[in-house]
């Protein structure tokens, strides 16, 4: 594969898919600038091994896979935010790096425990089957299967009408 | 409200969410990305070659010094047996000096003189039944219990008077002579050198 190719295809894999990796690590960690960051980050390790991840059966997942273990690696690095729990991380995040997003909405799934989150935005925002979101977190598709029916169940509960997250 | 108007309640709030980095940036970044990589794998490389070099240094310096390794040449073998006595091959006449430092390395002070032809180690004479033959009996060992068998000459370097080396000497044709000798390489005192032979001489 010669470096045009691979320019050329990477371009083409960015433009299809930079934006639902973006909202999918956004659904999980809930801040728009810092989740642009890790998803540019998370492309351009791509574009550096784009002779493997080219070849990927979902480099979109691969993306969003290496975006959410970078921010844990942030997260690691930042004694500060270690020691925040995801409800303290939204109450202390500054609302505007929501962007355009309704702040229920981050905070009915911000609600959610982090892998949760992470199946949901797998399965959301990069249209994941079962499998393929097992495969992407490296757990078991019984294990997603779970985790999507709570989260789902919590979800349609908070977005029900007449549910509390409506009533605010 | 059921699973598709769910996932349209999630989905919708995000759709003015867009990625601003242009792909360029991505680009540049992962160029950069890359160039670390080999770098990184370079000087991995780079610190796994110096390691080894290192470590094979310090085996050699330590397990030298301690006399525990086996150096193993074409010309001559030196390996300090289970039982702590030092088996002596010698394949060719060559490398003597190199040969004096591997006995040394295993416990064994030695001054080796090869050969071509002739000139043997001047004759040592040892007194029959004098103490001196007793200590060149201990030191120089028939094939002792436990050893593999098969060197040339089996030395045990705890019997080596203090005030002694080891001398061996070597022609071709010619066998071999030992002995033990002063600092200044005279006999302990002069014997006749030993006729056993090397390899196929």
């Amino acid at each position: 594969m010669g470096t045009k190719r691979i320019d050329v295809d990477f371009a083409e894999f960015y433009a299809s898919a930079r934006d639902d990796c973006l909202r999918a690590v956004m659904a999980s960690t809930g801040d728009r600038e810092a989740s642009e960051d890790f998803v540019a980050e998370a492309f351009a390790r791509a574009w550096a091994s784009w002779r493997k991840v080219g070849r990927h059966p979902a480099p979109s997942a691969w993306v969003v896979r290496t975006a959410l273990n970078l921010r844990v690696s942030s997260w690691r690095r930042s004694k500060h935010a270690a020691a925040l729990d995801d409800q303290d991380a939204l109450r202390a995040a500054d609302r505007t790096n929501l962007g355009p997003v309704d702040p229920e909405i981050m905070a009915a799934l911000m609600a959610l425990p982090e892998r949760q989150r992470q199946v949901i935005a797998l399965r959301i925002f990069l249209d994941m089957d079962t499998a393929g979101t097992a495969k992407a977190l490296g757990i078991a598709p019984g294990t997603v299967t779970a985790h999507l029916a709570r989260a789902v169940a919590v979800l349609r509960a908070q977005f029900s009408p007449h549910s509390p997250a409506e009533r605010q | 409200m059921n699973d598709n108007d769910l996932i349209t309640a999630v989905r919708e709030p995000f759709a003015d969410v867009f990625m601003a980095t242009p792909v360029e940036a991505v680009v540049t970044r992962g160029r950069a990305v890359r160039r670390r990589r080999r770098r990184l794998q370079g000087v991995a490389g780079a610190v796994a070659a110096v390691t080894a070099g290192v470590v094979s240094i310090l085996l050699a310096v330590v397990l030298g010094g301690r006399a525990a390794a086996p150096v193993t040449l074409t010309a001559w073998t030196v390996v300090t047996e289970p039982n702590g006595t030092v088996a002596v091959s010698i394949h060719d006449l060559r490398d003597p000096l190199g040969l004096e430092h591997a006995l040394r390395a295993h416990g064994v002070a030695a001054i080796v003189r090869f050969h071509r032809s002739g000139s043997l180690m001047p004759g040592c004479v040892i007194p029959g039944g004098s103490r001196l033959a007793l200590t060149y009996r201990r030191v120089f060992l028939q094939r002792p219990a436990g050893s593999s068998g098969g060197a040339l000459l089996y030395i045990d370097p705890a019997a080596v008077p203090r005030t002694a080396e080891v001398g061996i000497d070597a022609a071709r044709g010619s066998g071999f002579g030992i002995a033990l000798l002063t600092k200044h390489a005279q006999c302990l005192p002069p014997s006749r050198p030993s006729t056993i032979g090397i390899g196929s001489s």
